[in-house]
């Protein structure tokens, strides 16, 4: 039985092999053509919107544990005091910022498509420093207590941090995931 | 406008497609399309699925991409691909049957040549003919064979064998003269 379904399988790929002669019409190929061309190169506002969409998604969850300028979702200040007393005020505010973008970026490095992340790649500091102005805005309008020396230990920190995190886990997912 | 890739062979193309070159994959798309639409055609007949089922394949092939290992050669992935979505498609619309068009053989030259009209030859019994077309044509294990003849296994292989060796000796006579 097992040798007949091979032998089917055999002829099968032969058959395939030698189907040739009918040609599908334009249009299916035009459209399987667009759809591609479309897939590999994505416009930067579906990207960016996508990157946003994961940022605010995981940065809602990270307020649970890990407040930003007092905005906090659970009054839960542990992982905020510990690096408060262990690093100070300015390191601990580029941590929270790194924790904060971070994670999305994380996120984002295996969610999205390889075409996507791509374009990121072409544009990434100019992606990172519009996602973190545009949470740094949030916050503001959230009514955070956002002090300008803090805020920009907390820009430098959630930029750069988004940045390495993204970086890294690309990496990651091409060489180790290879996808 | 000349496609800068078209010299290349498959597997060059699949690197620079998994690096998104869009041109890569034009060229693979242009040199596959007719197998993988002819191939469906043999087996389907409503032209609304062959297209629904075309695309899907191309849909596939385009979103596992990253999968393909250059071990083996495209074509074979492109036919995995283009089996399972054919199963799939045959499944998911209750097709009964998967056909193989005659016209399609024979409008063929290269199949033409081989091709072997079981009607004709009249050396063959009503049985052994059934037998041989139950076996090779519609791809039937012995079992199936002697329920559809309502005969025993060991017979419908008698019959097969039989058959085969009548088909042998003509085609052997036939070479020889």
């Amino acid at each position: 039985m097992i040798n007949h379904n091979k032998r089917k399988d055999n002829r099968d790929f032969l058959d395939f092999m030698n189907s040739e002669g009918i040609n599908p019409p334009g249009e299916l190929n035009n459209k399987i053509l667009d759809y591609v061309k479309n897939d590999l190169n994505p416009s930067h506002k579906i990207v960016f919107g996508k990157l946003l969409a994961v940022q605010i998604f995981i940065g809602f969850f990270t307020l649970i544990f890990c407040p930003q300028f007092n905005l906090s979702l659970t009054n839960n200040y542990e992982l905020f005091h510990y690096f408060h007393h262990k690093f100070g005020e300015s390191i601990c505010m580029a941590i929270c910022g790194s924790i904060f973008v971070g994670s999305g970026a994380l996120l984002a490095a295996y969610m999205l498509k390889d075409s996507e992340i791509r374009k990121i790649e072409g544009s990434r500091f100019l992606y990172y420093f519009s996602i973190v102005s545009i949470a740094l805005t949030v916050f503001l309008l959230f009514g955070a207590d956002v002090y300008l020396n803090l805020a920009m230990f907390w820009f430098i920190g959630a930029y750069v941090g988004g940045l390495i995190v993204f970086e890294v886990n690309r990496v990651i997912r091409r060489e180790v995931f290879n996808y | 406008m000349v496609n800068p890739f078209s010299h290349l062979e498959d597997d060059k193309l699949m690197e620079l497609y998994k690096k998104g070159e869009n041109m890569a994959f034009e060229v693979i798309y242009l040199r596959h399309k007719n197998r993988v639409y002819s191939y469906l055609h043999k087996r389907l007949t409503d032209p609304a699925l062959i297209e629904d089922t075309f695309q899907s394949i191309f849909t596939k092939f385009h979103n596992s991409k990253h999968l393909y290992s250059s071990k083996y050669p495209l074509i074979k992935w492109v036919y995995i691909i283009c089996r399972s979505e054919l199963i799939d498609a045959v499944k998911n619309n209750k097709v009964s049957s998967v056909e193989l068009k005659e016209e399609h053989i024979i409008l063929n030259p290269k199949e033409d040549e081989g091709y072997i009209n079981l009607d004709s030859e009249k050396s063959l019994s009503i049985k052994e003919r059934e037998a041989l077309k139950l076996r090779y044509f519609s791809d039937e294990d012995f079992a199936e064979i002697s329920k559809k003849l309502n005969t025993s296994e060991t017979n419908s292989r008698k019959l097969v064998s039989r058959g085969l060796k009548k088909l042998r000796t003509k085609f052997l006579r036939k070479a020889n003269d």
